[in-house]
């Protein structure tokens, strides 16, 4: 009787314990069915694009296996290489048992590889088919977890492919890299072979994504040197981007069109003098109001000009010494102002207003400033709060200057 | 009266002084006003996205992922279209396909003058790629095209994949081992008629090409010549269907009862009596064995001699496990009699036992009841020896043909016969019944290379109707009478098939009437 009680406690304890186990309720019964049916019949792609970005990735449980298929893969390059000899049959007249010999084993050697890859392809298809209808089903979490895992993956790729601005952006660019890379290419051509740089082509395309070749790639760019070495040519292709020079004071200010905005010069305005002035222009333009929309509207004679100067303030984070204003040569200066997407360099705040182009008046009485805005070594926005990849920050500081 | 109008006049005074722009006064209220519009139109535009039933039923877990996934299921959409020739545009594949020919003959120059430019060119295609992904994440797909593409997706990639996955483990063994086997021949070939990279060239376009209508009506020309099949044969080890298609144990079985139960072949004087009989057969298998020098005793075999598991004419036959029975028509079902396949120790009487010893075993050790030939499968002895390379056994399970219907019931204990579809030398059992030792006979000399119409590799429409009209012959009313029923169920399926190509329509398929029949099709037909 008691241990009884004892059993049934047990059992209920246990059934609590698992239940509470902090694993969610299975996916299974919350799915639509129609849901479920197409991600099972979606199954056997997830699985074969799975393996073969690991494989790519290195990171499959048997690292043999993208090793074995990188080495048939450069044998397989022997099958492209020309036999011009036997086309035009002027190797059975000049008859050489060594060339014969040596095209024969390359052949084989080729001709193997490429079989045994088509064929280990093959077999993996078949068996991930054989796997799914003859032994137990899939859950739905199996499913959802190879999606994410080959979501995961595409995105690593996409990352380490797409580092650091290796992306050509615009016809322009691409032409001019093509361009640049002929001369390179020729001197290249000269001295290796055709079959060579094949094979260099075949063995960095499949060791790029691996973990040696990655951090190897990170390791090099620690270094300064290299850096600046890549962005030299970076800014080659986007010229457009960064100026460093001449560092923009006030005068070079007003004379981009873009940034100065017109507003109505209305009756009310008419009879003020230059601090009520002002003060109405305040009141009626608040520091965090918008002028989107307004700038072509009222260009004519009678109208106020209106200059919002933004700088950006900005900083990187150094290990030893925290939030500094010192920056890396190839990137912004530590105070920026951003014209038409292009960064120019401009003076600190507290000396732009020293000097004032001739009628042109401060509208706000101070610089305004907004938070710290944290981005990642690229400058792209990561977020208002500090994290591990935010390692550079900036922050605007605004005020605007009026001219009747 | 006089006070509603002008309660009425004040509202609309308010409400026109709000509304009319008025340049100068009080332009800020007006400039205040249009931004605030502005804010409400945008907003109103991200709160309008109608939310589809399959989205609130959905955990987000899943939805997200999906939304994720749903760019490259679009990209592999289009590039599963452009390999199986289903995109709308089959320009296309064709462009593909002369770009890979393009590609393979001028590697060299291309490689020399133009390296650079194909690696930049596919960094630039990739970043293009990844924008366009973009894009389409911030579409905003609806769970339900999603679903849709992912529906697309699966049956380009099935359709793909077809002529893969009808191919079992052991083909694709055979297949590698037969081409490892012949490689030196290619390297010969390669050596004097023509360069491997034309064979690159040809197995590429082969590929690219083999969902193409023009390609599947080229193989099906192709494959009513004998000798291609041959040829295939020889080349691949496979037997794709068409070899020794009609003389399969199955099919040998299946003629035993024809003759049997159609009345002009049995004894005159019991008409009527014979289709009531219950029908033995004992079905026979033969377990072949080659050495490897290094392996020993394995079931692989050489391309071009007879499969691990066969029949007693050598055709080749599923191995026991997955041996089924084959399926009567109409009224009539096998069933087993023994429990399981049982070795025949004494190997068709070719092994002499002492009599005090079973002739069969369900359970025999890995080395019992072989027969030991040398490497053509000559010279048998009982015992091995270094000159034998091959060696085979013989497996035994008998199983009835049982009448389902219930007047057949009533009297079909008494007349039971055992029919035994043996070899060439009789034995003991199959003398006891004399009459189909003739048929066994008739049967072995039975034995050509018939060609059925359709292959069932290659994908196309391997009807059932097919299959019928070579098996089933033209007997007396009753049998005509079950064709008809079959042949009606035919033209159903075939109905079925329409609908399915219908929807694939619906789905943006071009209605490929192919695909849809040919694989089930074949493998029905594997497995006789």
């Amino acid at each position: 009787m008691s241990t009884a009680s004892l059993d049934s406690s047990n059992a209920k304890y246990r059934a609590k314990f698992i239940h509470n186990h902090g694993q969610k309720p299975s996916l299974t019964m919350i799915t639509p069915s129609s849901l479920i049916g197409s991600l099972y019949r979606l199954y056997p792609l997830l699985i074969i694009t799975d393996c073969a970005l690991s494989n790519l990735m290195w990171i499959c449980d048997d690292l043999c296996l993208p090793f074995v298929y990188l080495v048939t893969f450069t044998l397989a390059v022997n099958i492209l290489e020309p036999m011009d000899s036997i086309g035009d049959g002027s190797l059975w007249r000049q008859w050489n048992f060594n060339q014969v010999k040596e095209y024969a084993v390359n052949t084989w050697f080729g001709l193997t590889s490429v079989m045994f890859l088509f064929f280990s392809f093959i077999y993996y298809v078949q068996s991930v088919y054989h796997d799914i209808s003859h032994t137990e089903q899939p859950t739905l979490d199996d499913i959802i977890v190879v999606l994410e895992s080959v979501l995961d993956k595409l995105e690593t790729v996409r990352k380490e492919v797409l580092m650091h601005g290796l992306q050509i952006n615009g016809w322009l660019s691409l032409i001019k890299t093509i361009l640049i890379m002929t001369p390179i290419q020729l001197i290249l051509m000269k001295y290796i072979s055709v079959k060579l740089y094949t094979i260099l082509s075949v063995l960095v395309l499949g060791l790029y994504h691996s973990t040696w070749f990655q951090a190897t790639f990170k390791l090099f760019w620690r270094i300064l040197l290299v850096r600046k070495f890549y962005y030299y040519f970076y800014y080659i292709f986007n010229k457009n981007c960064i100026s460093k020079f001449p560092i923009l004071d006030l005068f070079d200010l007003i004379k981009h069109e873009d940034l100065i905005i017109s507003l109505p010069f209305t009756k009310t305005l008419k009879g003020l003098e230059d601090n009520r002035l002002k003060l109405f222009i305040q009141k009626l333009y608040p520091q965090d109001s918008s002028f989107k929309g307004l700038t072509k509207d009222w260009q004519n004679k009678n109208s106020i000009k209106i200059l919002d100067v933004k700088i950006q303030e900005n900083q990187r984070k150094w290990h030893p010494d925290g939030w500094t204003s010192k920056l890396v040569s190839y990137e912004r200066s530590p105070y920026s102002i951003e014209i038409n997407n292009k960064i120019y360099s401009a003076l600190a705040p507290s000396d732009m207003g020293k000097l004032i182009p001739e009628g042109w008046q401060w509208l706000d009485n101070e610089w305004h400033c907004t938070v710290w805005s944290y981005s990642n070594t690229d400058w792209e926005f990561t977020g208002l709060n500090e994290s591990l990849e935010g390692c550079t920050r900036s922050k605007i500081w605004s005020r605007r200057l009026f001219h009747l | 009266m006089s006070d509603i109008n002008l309660k009425e006049s004040e509202t609309r005074a308010t409400f026109v002084e709000n509304s009319q722009p008025k340049i100068g006064g009080d332009s800020t209220n007006v400039i205040r006003s249009a931004l605030k519009k502005r804010n409400v139109m945008n907003m109103d535009i991200s709160s309008t996205i109608v939310s589809s039933p399959l989205l609130s039923s959905t955990p987000s877990t899943i939805s997200k992922s999906l939304v994720k996934i749903y760019p490259y299921l679009i990209l592999a959409d289009s590039f599963l279209g452009l390999v199986t020739w289903t995109n709308e545009n089959i320009w296309g594949s064709i462009l593909i396909t002369l770009a890979y020919i393009m590609g393979i003959l001028y590697f060299q120059n291309i490689t020399k003058y133009f390296g650079h430019v194909v690696v930049v060119g596919l960094l630039w295609g990739y970043s293009l790629l990844h924008q366009n992904i973009e894009d389409i994440m911030s579409s905003q797909p609806t769970l339900d095209d999603i679903v849709l593409m992912m529906d697309k997706v699966t049956r380009k990639f099935d359709m793909f994949l077809s002529p893969i996955t009808i191919l079992s483990a052991q083909d694709i063994r055979r297949l590698l081992s037969t081409t490892i086997f012949l490689s030196p021949i290619y390297v010969v070939i390669s050596l004097f008629i023509f360069p491997p990279r034309t064979l690159l060239l040809v197995g590429g376009v082969y590929i690219l090409t083999y969902q193409s209508p023009w390609s599947k009506v080229t193989r099906r020309i192709l494959w009513k010549f004998k000798a291609v099949r041959l040829f295939v044969f020889y080349l691949t080890g496979l037997d794709l269907g068409g070899i020794n298609k009609n003389q399969g144990i199955i099919a040998a079985v299946h003629k035993q009862v024809r003759k049997l139960s159609s009345p002009t072949q049995t004894d005159v004087s019991q008409p009527g009596a014979m289709p009531n009989k219950t029908i033995r057969f004992t079905y026979v298998l033969y377990e072949n064995q080659r050495r490897w020098i290094g392996i020993g005793w394995t079931s692989s075999m050489l391309s071009y001699e007879r499969t691990p598991w066969t029949d007693e004419f050598l055709n080749q036959a599923p191995s026991p496990e997955d041996f089924t029975l084959p399926e009567e028509s109409s009224d009539l079902t096998w069933k087993w009699v023994d429990k399981s396949w049982r070795l025949d120790l004494t190997n068709d009487g070719a092994i002499q036992l002492p009599s005090s010893k079973q002739r069969t075993t369900a359970s025999p050790g890995a080395d019992e009841g072989f027969i030991y030939y040398d490497n053509t499968w000559k010279k048998p002895s009982t015992s091995d020896s270094f000159s034998k390379y091959t060696r085979r056994r013989r497996w035994i399970r008998t199983a009835e043909l049982i009448k389902i219907d219930t007047e057949a019931n009533e009297d079909n204990e008494e007349n039971s016969i055992e029919v035994n579809i043996q070899s060439i030398k009789d034995n003991e059992e199959s003398k006891s019944a004399e009459q189909k030792d003739n048929d066994t006979g008739s049967l072995k000399r039975n034995r050509s290379v018939t060609i059925l119409e359709e292959p069932i590799i290659l994908g196309n429409d391997v009807t059932e109707e097919n299959n019928n009209s070579t098996t089933v012959e033209v007997t007396e009313t009753s049998e005509t009478r079950k064709d008809n029923l079959r042949h009606r169920g035919d033209r159903e399926e075939d109905d079925e098939e329409g609908i399915e190509g219908e929807q694939e329509e619906a789905l943006g398929f071009k209605p490929s009437k192919n695909r849809s029949g040919s694989e089930p099709s074949g493998k029905d037909k594997k497995e006789i």
